[in-house]
């Protein structure tokens, strides 16, 4: 039945396979788009090291090319990674396009490769070969998706200074996809240069790197099988027209063109889009979750700050704060808008460096190289004042996505199915579960947060950051658009947060709120703190009325404290 | 359509506008009129939906439901630069002033849409002298006082017939707030008419003749400001207080 | 050497024109346009058609092609970013729906023109050779400069002077303040694509006539290029771009002259790796239309 079509089908291999190069960055969200010159130096350096002759009389020899080039790819992606992934966005996608014409301007006045006129090398890459490979790719993103790396993808993808703080490692993973990403294009490079027998250097040109994107980004990078969808789609298409008689050279070009303009403006998922949604949710397991540290006990310190201070050019907004924190204590801090609050536990948690002054907060200290997921890591977790929620994942996705620091890494166990992987997922699953019946969203879980209600929004916050089993929990303006029945709730969840010994650090608008719930306050004005101590003294002392209530009706208001 | 009203009519009217952004539903059937030349607060928490309702007054979200009502003409479906167009002037939450272009060229820009109607720049300079000595200056070099009065320059160099007004004392010191306060009344005073959001309330009340008391996105409470100012219930949506 | 020199600056005047266009639109909106190097060619494939068919003089074929342009940029404003507006992802969109308006346009140019290169009439413009100190110039290149310089020099001044630029200004800043003051951001969006688009068709008719041809592949070195020139420029900073075009062209002869020249192509990459890795913002990212 296949006769024939040889060619074609081991077209739509190398195609799905050159795809899953840009698969992999594009979820996390990094645009790369130097795969041409990965895939060149892959296929190069192969017909240097691969031999000519089968292997043992029979074997193919890409078989030694295939980690020859995902070595080469891989390698060459961290080199260059090192200095490139500083960028971000628009500048990593043209600084790795400048690297993929420098490869092939290299190439192309080198030596070894023969120049213009390219390499020839015999033809190795059979049809199920090629589909061999694809498959065992298919077969590491499928067990990619649901582990713990994967989830670290798509929390950068989404928002990355979430993600920092919720313990990913952002450089880390952002470098792991990169490299990955070299890896399969040199993988693609050989595959390539064994299949036609011959390439050139203007075979791995920046019209290549296009293809790859436009295959990836059609297909879809949300299920693990994207890239062959969209390699089958974009190999079929000119196949069909012929079958249909069309000959005209343009028309090809120019329906491929309107399909891939039609899909990105209607179908923003790719043609994946239609399997995502059918992915069935797994009920609440239940059950206890072992093995977590204990909290340390109530009174005990855990962070100490002095003469904190930060300004932004000429504005400070943060001056010689001084703050102290034990354990199980619940801090409000208010003050009006602008009064610096946000800006002192960005420094807290690690997300903004302080120009003055210091501290440290559970061993780590403030302004330390290493970013905010060193401070996550260490028992520091907190929401934001915009919630950043990672909108294309699940509720229980996003919650997932908190037990990042105190979980193992799962995916090369689950790649060998290990029990112990499975144990750990269920753990993690369970942890994350435990959280939304905490906050009370367990029947929300397989919801996406944009449907949520806004003060549900702001409750699966919570639950993700509780989901990484702080000691010190911060939480920014969590009552910001809540109705009074919800404030009430909310401020019942932090105390009882404080029963299970978790310090809570919150700001929060909500005065009533704040009193009825703290037990300690600090008053922020113009970066200072001009009054703390017990809320309701706090909030009597006149200096506290006039700055934060802009003394508004002053004896009702002191009447009501 | 835009049949002539007698002058006793409200030159802005609010007619049961809901105001969603996705499935969150921030501002819920809130109806209000101001009168022209009048002064008409809306106070209220923090996310209470003070600054939606000037979003969908201004036109920069589009109401889910409801009517806007400028000087007897629908504008519902107006974008944004029509309605400044007709005189409708929003001077929005944290001054959104451009600061790469100097205070001249935002002056500038604010007669962009009325340039018939337009003060002279040099009457912007008499009300704000502070600007006058800084015109030249990149805007993102003024304080967050100055930026404060660039943006109401900004607004009233269009010769608005209705300004609106956001939460002008944000983040300001109390001796700024006062000249703000005093800048407010110079305009009701030049007859034109001002919608004034602010989590100020006492400010804004004392400064207005109506007051309108939002609350999770719905009006709890309306009357003349000076008996506003004297309800303790006001004081309990206010602080959020059950 | 100072004929090579010159050569050089000849070619960096249109890269610069190439490249003005581009960081225009994403300077004021952020859109990386991809299919600015399909506009381009399209420039080059309708000037040689209208000055085939109509023999209309030098001074009025680049308004018309220029005219062509603007209608094209409309266009691809209006299929390719504007419904994308909004959308979470509408940045990344937009990079791929413009590369599937790019290749829709290639497709055409294909079905009208074929796929042999085409080019203009042997006499259509009067190759005179003048001699300056030793260095020989067309007058194709004395046109190319003068023209880019005009263009460049009025795009320059479009922008820091008029109510439209000041308007632009405002877009790029912060779109909801622009529609604060009463600026119709829509229309903004639409001109600023059309203006792109102009000097686009005009840069590709320009170096048409300096080839006296024109194929399909065309634009797809200058996008690199492009790319080269934007980002040592700075991206968005138009003074950047056009200085950056010129060095550009300048260090590319360059190398021709003290290296050879198929290593002319890696100079532009080179020199972006570098300027991104050491400094992002481009060498001459001062007079910036908007902070990235």
């Amino acid at each position: 039945m296949l006769v024939g079509y040889d060619t074609l089908i081991t077209n739509i291999a190398l195609a799905a396979i050159l795809a899953y190069s840009f698969h992999v960055v594009l979820m996390a969200g990094q645009l790369n788009l130097g795969q041409a010159g990965f895939a060149s130096l892959g296929a190069y350096v192969s017909t240097l090291i691969v031999p000519t002759e089968p292997l043992f009389g029979s074997l193919s020899p890409v078989l030694i090319g295939i980690p020859v080039g995902a070595f080469v790819g891989g390698a060459a992606a961290f080199l260059v990674g090192l200095p490139v992934l500083r960028l971000r966005g628009v500048f990593l996608a043209i600084g790795t396009i400048a690297f993929g014409e420098m490869v092939r301007v290299f190439m192309n006045n080198a030596e070894w490769t023969n120049g213009a006129l390219g390499v020839r090398v015999d033809k190795w890459v059979t049809v199920d070969f090629a589909w061999i490979i694809v498959a065992v790719l298919a077969y590491l993103f499928w067990r990619l998706g649901p582990s713990r790396i994967g989830r670290a993808f798509a929390a950068v993808r989404e928002d990355e200074l979430a993600a920092s703080s919720m313990g990913v490692n952002v450089v880390r993973t952002r470098m792991t996809s990169f490299v990955a990403s070299g890896a399969i294009a040199g993988v693609y490079g050989v595959m390539f240069l064994y299949f036609f027998g011959r390439i050139t250097p203007t075979t791995f040109d920046f019209s290549l790197t296009v293809d790859g994107l436009v295959t990836a980004v059609l297909g879809g990078y949300l299920v693990f099988f994207g890239p062959i969808l969209g390699a089958g789609f974009f190999t079929a298409v000119p196949e069909l027209q012929k079958a249909l008689g069309v000959e005209a050279g343009w028309v090809d070009p120019f329906i491929t063109a309107v399909i891939l303009l039609i899909v990105i403006l209607f179908l923003p998922g790719g043609l994946s889009t239609a399997f995502a949604r059918i992915r069935r949710g797994r009920p609440d397991p239940g059950g206890d979750i072992e093995g977590l540290e204990p909290l340390p006990d109530n009174g005990t310190p855990i962070a100490s700050i002095k003469g904190l201070g930060k300004s932004y050019g000429a504005v400070q907004a943060v001056r010689e704060v001084d703050l102290d924190l034990r354990s199980g204590e619940i801090l409000g801090v208010i003050g009006p808008n602008g009064a610096g609050k946000t800006t002192l536990v960005n420094m807290i948690s690690g997300l903004e460096t302080p120009t003055t002054g210091e501290g440290e907060v559970l061993g780590v200290r403030l302004g330390a190289t290493g970013g905010a997921h060193r401070f996550a890591q260490a028992g520091v977790s907190r929401t934001f004042q915009h919630s950043k929620l990672f909108d294309r994942l699940s509720v229980l996705d996003n919650v997932l996505v908190g037990t990042h620091a105190v979980s193992r890494s799962t995916y090369l166990r689950r790649l060998i199915w290990l029990p112990s992987a499975r144990r750990d997922e269920k753990r993690a699953r369970a942890l994350a579960w435990a959280q939304l019946r905490r906050v009370g969203l367990a029947d929300r879980a397989h919801a996406r947060p944009g449907s949520l209600s806004y003060g549900d929004q702001r409750r699966l916050e919570i639950a993700r950051a509780l989901a990484s089993h702080p000691t010190l929990l911060i939480l920014d303006e969590p009552a910001a658009g809540m109705n009074h029945v919800e404030a009430a709730e909310l401020a019942e969840l932090i105390r009882s947060l404080a029963d299970d010994r978790i310090t809570v650090l919150f700001i929060e608008h909500n005065v009533k709120m704040v009193l009825d719930t703290c037990t300690r306050l600090v008053v922020l004005n113009f970066g200072e703190v001009i009054a703390e101590g017990e809320p309701r003294a706090v909030a009597a002392d006149p200096k506290v009325v006039e700055a934060y209530l802009g003394g508004v009706l002053d004896e009702e208001a002191s009447e009501n404290v | 359509m835009s049949e002539s009203k007698p002058a006793t009519d409200p030159i802005l009217s609010v007619e049961n506008v809901d105001v969603s952004y996705g499935r969150v539903n921030a501002v819920r059937g809130v109806s209000f009129s101001v009168p022209e030349g009048g002064l008409v607060a809306l106070v209220g928490a923090n996310g209470a939906g003070k600054s939606s309702v000037l979003a969908a007054v201004s036109g920069l979200v589009r109401p889910a439901a409801g009517k806007v009502i400028l000087g007897g003409r629908d504008i519902t479906r107006w974008p944004a630069h029509r309605r400044v167009g007709a005189g409708l002037v929003l001077v929005p939450e944290g001054r959104q002033i451009l600061g790469t272009l100097t205070v001249a060229e935002n002056l500038r820009l604010g007669a962009h849409r009325r340039r018939r109607h337009a003060a002279p720049e040099s009457e912007m300079y008499e009300l704000f002298p502070v600007l006058a000595e800084r015109r030249a200056l990149p805007a993102s070099a003024l304080s967050g006082g100055e930026q404060q009065m660039l943006a109401i320059a900004r607004a009233m160099i269009a010769r608005p017939k209705v300004v609106l007004l956001d939460e002008p004392s944000m983040g300001l010191a109390p001796k700024m707030v006062d000249e703000i306060f005093t800048v407010i009344e110079k305009i009701r005073a030049s007859g034109v008419t001002v919608v004034l959001v602010e989590q100020n309330a006492r400010r804004a009340l004392s400064a207005a003749d109506t007051g309108h008391v939002l609350e999770t996105g719905e009006i709890a409470r309306s009357g003349p400001a000076s008996e506003l100012l004297k309800d303790p219930k006001v004081v309990q949506a206010y602080l959020g207080v059950e | 050497m100072l004929q090579q020199l010159a050569n050089g600056v000849f070619a960096g005047s249109i890269y610069a024109l190439f490249a003005i266009g581009f960081t225009l639109v994403f300077g004021i909106l952020r859109h990386l346009n991809l299919a600015h190097a399909a506009i381009f060619t399209a420039g080059a494939f309708v000037g040689i058609e209208i000055a085939t068919r109509t023999g209309m003089p030098i001074w009025v074929l680049f308004p018309v092609v220029a005219a062509v342009g603007a209608l094209a940029g409309l266009l691809l404003e209006r299929v390719a970013f504007r419904p994308l507006a909004g959308r979470d992802d509408e940045h990344f969109a937009g990079l791929i729906s413009s590369v599937a308006f790019g290749g829709v346009l290639i497709a055409l140019i294909q079905a009208r023109y074929g796929t042999e290169p085409k080019s203009f009439k042997q006499d259509y413009f009067p190759n005179q050779l003048f001699e300056f100190g030793g260095i020989r110039v067309t007058l194709t290149q004395l046109v190319t400069l003068g023209l880019a310089l005009v263009l460049m020099l009025g795009l320059a001044w479009l922008v820091s002077a008029t109510p439209l630029g000041r308007a632009m200004r405002a877009v790029a800043e912060n779109p909801t303040a622009a529609k604060v003051v009463g600026v119709n951001v829509h229309s903004v969006t639409a001109g600023t694509y059309a203006l792109s688009s102009a000097l686009g068709t005009v840069a590709g008719a320009l170096l048409a006539l300096n080839l006296g041809q024109a194929d399909r592949g065309l634009g797809l070195s200058i996008e690199l290029i492009g790319f080269a020139v934007i980002i040592l420029g700075g991206l968005g900073s138009l003074w950047g771009a056009m200085a950056a075009g010129i060095v550009l062209g300048l260090a590319e002869a360059l190398t021709i002259h003290y290296f050879d020249s198929t290593w002319k192509g890696l100079v532009p990459f080179a020199l972006l790796f570098l300027v991104l890795v050491i400094r992002p913002r481009g060498l001459f990212g001062h007079v910036k239309v908007r902070e990235v």
